[in-house]
């Protein structure tokens, strides 16, 4: 599942992956690459690659932040997001479903522009999302 | 020192001591059992001293074992132990040893007092004399009461120091059956339900500010938190700069690493100090590459072949890098929270500090488990003593716990074994009344307490009192230890303060019902004004015979009196409770004599700020002790220094602007019904310097005169050209009940001159539609104006007051139509009574405003949607409506019926007015072409 939020005046975006199946990181990054079909050592592999890199190792896996360390804090995921992350009530609710069926959920703020947007979630979710895989 | 030798050996001496006052008190009670405890006590003592493992109590030899209370078989040791001091019973004790012929080596007497009586050499020469041959006997040595027997103690190995101290702190004061987490757990609760008590503590209304709420988690829960400071490295917040670097032929840089494994409170410390180290050089390194390409980046090597790629990403780098040093420069702080034994956040007054400590130690230090405590400096205040480490041991600890250290040290096990350090939080060291003597004591007791590794204090003070009064713990010897942190104001979005809103009226049991969304949205801006509204209306506190009226506008006149009597009362009420007072108890009349005195030196003076504190007579010191208790009301504050050699003086300030002028106006009119001559020359004295303050007492006075009970002074005062002064921008300001017909005249007058003023008053009497709220001054008395002072009265003043608006601004008008589609049409019955009829009535008025050629307006189609859903009420006020308005609004009028859903049959009886206008040459052609058109749809209707 991913979930987008307009998180600023400037139009970016944020989206929470939310990976449903609990694959491992190396599994992510090979459905990844497989799904984009790029060429082993290419350009293209490495930019998917920095796309691999930035949502599931440098982006904060809200999920785990909340069990690891304000889980006693805060009775609810969603009471995390509303209090500390400040997000948007809707969001929150999203993410709230989200929490009991994924495995992780990733903040994850894109750097380049053209994964804003339509396009940008039509793109993210033909390379991450669970389902295509699940129906394969 | 909490482990130390020293420290033990104290607390024997405690001990024994304790044993000694207990025994003696227990003789001279006439109870005997005194000296069997003691034997109890003193035999694994003495076991020590003497290697004597085997000694046991004679009582488990034989019952009336002669002459001795411990014995050991295996070296032939005696030991008597006895409360009475006297040589005859070391006589007796030692004929009856050799009467019974018991098998010893030794004689041992312990007397149970805390100093070793001293006998006569004669006496002890006789006793060695007689024990002489059949046991040792060295009366010197063999006499001792506890002071010796410590000096004993001292002798031996440490480990059975220890021992014995252990031994003495269950034996005597039973130092193994505390239960000190549930004990301080239960001091927290209790603390953290008195400061919500007095609503000091709002809970849920806490709206985290990040930074500090973040800091101190790291500071409270180490060994937890300095692992998401470490994932945060893991999250490798490097690669993007490194990538560019790498491809801009630049090193890349790597952050120092923060060990995860460590999971003891000493070794995370030890990680931290190590991780700011590493950070503070790398924050070096990091500045060299945000300055690539100037001085300060020119030692980075570099490969020349990429040159022309560091040309152009050399930006990125420098970004990047300065970037990354925010972030890091966070992680910084963090670790120093992590590192430090002290917390301080200060802040300005109203900054929420209480509240967040509350919230803290609530949802933070309490589900957590984390060991902790919870003062005010108001607390160690009344508790008269000179050292605080006793204070706070009566404070903190149960009765049992004898010393601060003592309990400490019984903490440590817990602490160890949790990985928690205890917290002990203090509230407000700026509402100590007597900060001066405090500052010093305070930094002794912290000196006391950074001894102990696990021991870590979270504390709060005003900015304005801290270098002042706490600079000595900025750059002195605890300095090292201290993290300051500074609390900002919150930036909350809409949702967040109507949350905010929510939550406070939740807390003072406010009825939203009975709010006006007005004064609600005037409350989402006005976070102090909030706090005193909904203890003037709400029914905390309350008795259940109370009923919150509706409340239409923020009448501050009368927020601000019920405010301050709740205050005055809670001030009385914390003048009861205080135990240490001594004098008779202080009455409100005190309590408002000390406002007075403020207020009147204030006027006379023309100085509206810090008022000397030796204006208040030292008799009402109390009263004043418990006005500023919570700085409520009124808050004292360091005046400017007389010269840069003395130090700054205390003054008194009132705590908020308008609570102020509040409470001179009510000063002002005290003095007015005892000598209105006097009220006069203050009001003359006034200084138009002080033009801010001297608005506010204007308003505040005229607020006072309005009120039905003041009826004496408002016959006076209305004359006075004050009253006047702020009589238009105020008049509604003031409760709907203290309104009268004469405003009405009044203001009818100053509308018929026209002009902006005219233009206000529209404007203010519009939005007042609900008539059951507004009896006077309302919608209804506007339409009545606007009809009565005709054509040209809409045009210059009607039509600018509502088709006007601001850049950006919708118009009155367009708002006003906003309103009937959004609201009434969604409240609105199709039938019985409802408080509309006056909104109706005005569509009706605006129906020319921004009308287009073809008669369509805004409120033209707001009526057509009225017409559309509810008939039968817009049929109602068409009538009086239809005699009301003019040919101007005819037009309109025709316009809006012939185009509307009405039945034909519905409108038949208007049928007689539209013939009017057409029959009457006089009227314009095209209200006689609309009048022809409404009268040819009911024709065609077969009306």
């Amino acid at each position: 599942m991913i979930i987008s939020l307009y998180s600023d005046s400037y139009g970016q975006n944020d989206y929470f992956i939310c990976p449903r199946a609990s694959l491992s990181i190396a599994e992510l990054r090979a459905r990844m690459l497989d799904r984009a079909k790029v060429n082993s050592g290419s350009y293209a592999s490495g930019l998917i690659d920095c796309l691999y890199a930035d949502i599931f190792i440098h982006s904060l896996d809200l999920k785990k932040d909340y069990t690891d360390f304000f889980e006693k804090e805060y009775e609810k995921f969603g009471e995390y997001l509303r209090k500390r992350m400040r997000f948007p009530r809707e969001v929150v609710q999203e993410l709230q479903v989200a929490f009991d069926i994924s495995s992780a959920i990733y903040r994850f703020r894109p750097r380049f522009s053209f994964l804003n947007d339509e396009y940008g979630l039509e793109f993210l979710t033909t390379l991450i999302e669970d389902e295509p895989q699940e129906r394969e | 020192m909490s482990e130390s030798l020293l420290g033990i050996l104290n607390d024997i001496n405690t001990s024994l001591a304790l044993l000694a006052q207990q025994i003696r008190a227990e003789a001279l009670a006439g109870f005997g059992s005194g000296n069997k405890v003691a034997e109890h006590v003193l035999l694994p003592v003495l076991r020590c001293v003497y290697a004597a493992p085997g000694l046991i109590n004679t009582n488990a030899l034989a019952a009336n074992f002669p002459g001795i209370d411990l014995y050991d078989p295996s070296s032939g040791l005696g030991v008597q132990i006895t409360s009475d001091d006297t040589a005859g019973k070391i006589t007796d004790t030692i004929n009856t040893i050799l009467s019974n012929s018991v098998p010893l080596q030794r004689l041992v007497v312990v007397i149970v007092r805390h100093d070793t009586p001293e006998f006569s050499g004669p006496t002890r020469e006789k006793w060695a004399r007689t024990a002489g041959g059949y046991f040792k006997f060295n009366p010197k040595a063999d006499i001792f009461a506890f002071d010796r027997l410590l000096h004993r103690i001292q002798n031996l190995d440490s480990t059975d120091i220890y021992a014995i101290a252990a031994e003495l702190g269950a034996l005597v004061r039973g130092v193994h059956a505390f239960h000190l987490l549930p004990h301080l757990r239960r001091q927290v609760e209790s603390q953290l339900a008195e400061e919500r008590r007095i609503a000091r503590y709002i809970p849920d209304v806490f709206v985290e500010t990040q930074d500090t709420k973040y800091q101190g988690r790291c500071f409270a829960h180490p060994v937890l938190f300095i692992k998401r400071i470490a994932d945060w490295f893991d999250r490798e917040p490097l690669s993007g700069l490194n990538r560019i670097a790498a491809m801009s032929g630049v090193p890349p840089l790597s952050a120092p690493p923060i060990e995860k494994a460590a999971n003891k409170l000493d070794e995370v410390i030890a990680v931290a100090e190590s991780a700011i180290l590493g950070l503070q050089r790398f924050e070096t390194e990091l500045f060299t590459y945000s300055e690539i390409c100037r001085d300060e980046g020119a030692h980075i090597p570099r490969d020349s072949a990429r040159a022309y790629v560091l040309e152009e990403t050399h930006y990125y780098i420098e970004m990047g890098a300065r970037s990354l040093k925010y972030k890091t420069n966070d992680r910084l702080t963090e670790l120093r929270c992590v590192a430090s034994k002290f917390f301080l956040l200060t802040g300005p007054a109203g900054q929420g500090k209480t509240n967040f400590l509350c919230d803290f130690a609530e949802r933070f230090l309490l589900r957590h488990e984390i060991p902790s405590a919870y003062i005010t400096a108001r607390n160690l205040s009344r508790i008269p003593a000179p050292d605080l480490t006793e204070v706070l041991c009566r404070l903190i600890f149960p009765p049992a716990v004898l010393s601060l250290d003592e309990g400490l040290r019984a903490l440590k096990a817990e602490c160890e074994g949790r990985a928690l350090p205890f917290v002990l939080v203090i509230d407000g060291l700026n509402e100590h009344p007597d900060i001066r003597t405090f500052a010093g004591q305070l930094e002794h007791m912290l000196e006391v307490l950074s001894k102990y590794p696990y021991v870590r204090v979270l504390m709060t003070c005003r900015s304005e009192f801290l270098e002042q009064r706490f600079g000595s713990l900025l750059s002195g010897p605890l300095a090292p230890y201290l993290h300051v942190s500074k609390a900002h104001g919150q930036r909350f979005d809409d949702a967040q303060f109507q949350e905010l809103v929510a939550r406070y009226f939740r807390f003072f049991k406010v009825r939203p019902s009975r709010v006006f969304s007005s004064v609600v949205s005037f409350l989402q801006r006005d976070v102090l004004m909030l706090r005193f509204f909904c203890e003037a209306y709400g029914a905390r506190g309350r008795d259940g015979a109370y009923v919150q009226p509706y409340v239409a506008g923020i009448y501050r006149d009368e927020i601000f009196r019920s405010y301050i009597e709740d205050k005055l009362g809670r001030a009385q009420r914390a003048l009861l409770f205080d135990r240490s007072a001594t004098q008779p108890l202080a009455r409100q009349t005190g309590l408002r004599r000390v406002l007075s005195l403020v207020a009147a030196h204030m006027l006379e003076t023309g100085c509206f700020t810090d008022v000397p504190r030796d204006v208040v007579p030292a008799e009402l010191d109390r009263e004043l002790t418990a006005l500023l208790d919570e700085e409520l009301v009124l808050r004292h504050d360091l005046g400017p220094a007389s010269s840069m050699l003395s130090e700054p003086s205390e003054v008194l300030n009132f705590t908020f602007d308008e609570m102020r002028d509040f409470l001179l106006a009510q000063h002002l009119l005290n003095v007015h019904s005892k000598d209105p001559g006097e009220f006069s020359r203050l009001l003359s004295a006034q200084q138009p310097g002080a033009a801010q303050t001297v608005e506010g007492i204007q308003r505040f006075l005229f607020y006072a005169s309005r009120v039905p009970n003041n009826l004496v002074f408002f016959t006076e005062y209305r004359s006075h050209p004050w009253y006047g002064a702020v009589y238009d921008s105020e008049v509604f300001a003031i409760p709907p009940t203290h309104v009268n017909n004469d405003d009405e005249i009044i203001i009818e007058n100053a509308m018929s001159l026209g002009g902006a003023g005219a233009i206000s008053f529209v404007r203010k009497l519009a939005v007042r539609w609900k008539v059951s709220a507004f009896p006077i001054l309302n919608l209804d008395f506007l339409i009545e104006v606007t009809h009565r002072l005709g054509g040209d009265f809409f045009g210059n003043v009607i039509v600018p007051a509502f088709g006007h608006s601001s850049y950006g601004d919708e118009s009155l008008c367009r708002n006003f139509c906003s309103f009937v589609e959004a609201h009434v049409l969604k409240n609105l019955k199709p039938y019985g009574e409802h408080p509309y009829e006056p909104v109706f009535r005005l569509l009706f008025v605006l129906l020319p405003i921004h009308a287009s050629p073809a008669l369509e307006s805004p409120a033209a189609g707001a009526l057509r949607s009225l017409a559309a859903e509810f008939p039968r009420q817009l049929l109602r006020v068409l009538p009086r409506v239809i005699n009301e308005v003019g040919p101007r609004h005819r037009l309109f009028l025709w316009h809006v019926l012939a185009t509307s859903e009405f039945s034909a049959l519905d409108l038949v009886d208007f049928k007689a007015y539209a013939q009017d206008d057409v029959d009457n040459e006089g009227v314009d052609v095209a209200l006689r072409r609309e009048a022809e058109w409404f009268i040819d749809r009911l024709s065609r209707n077969g009306v």
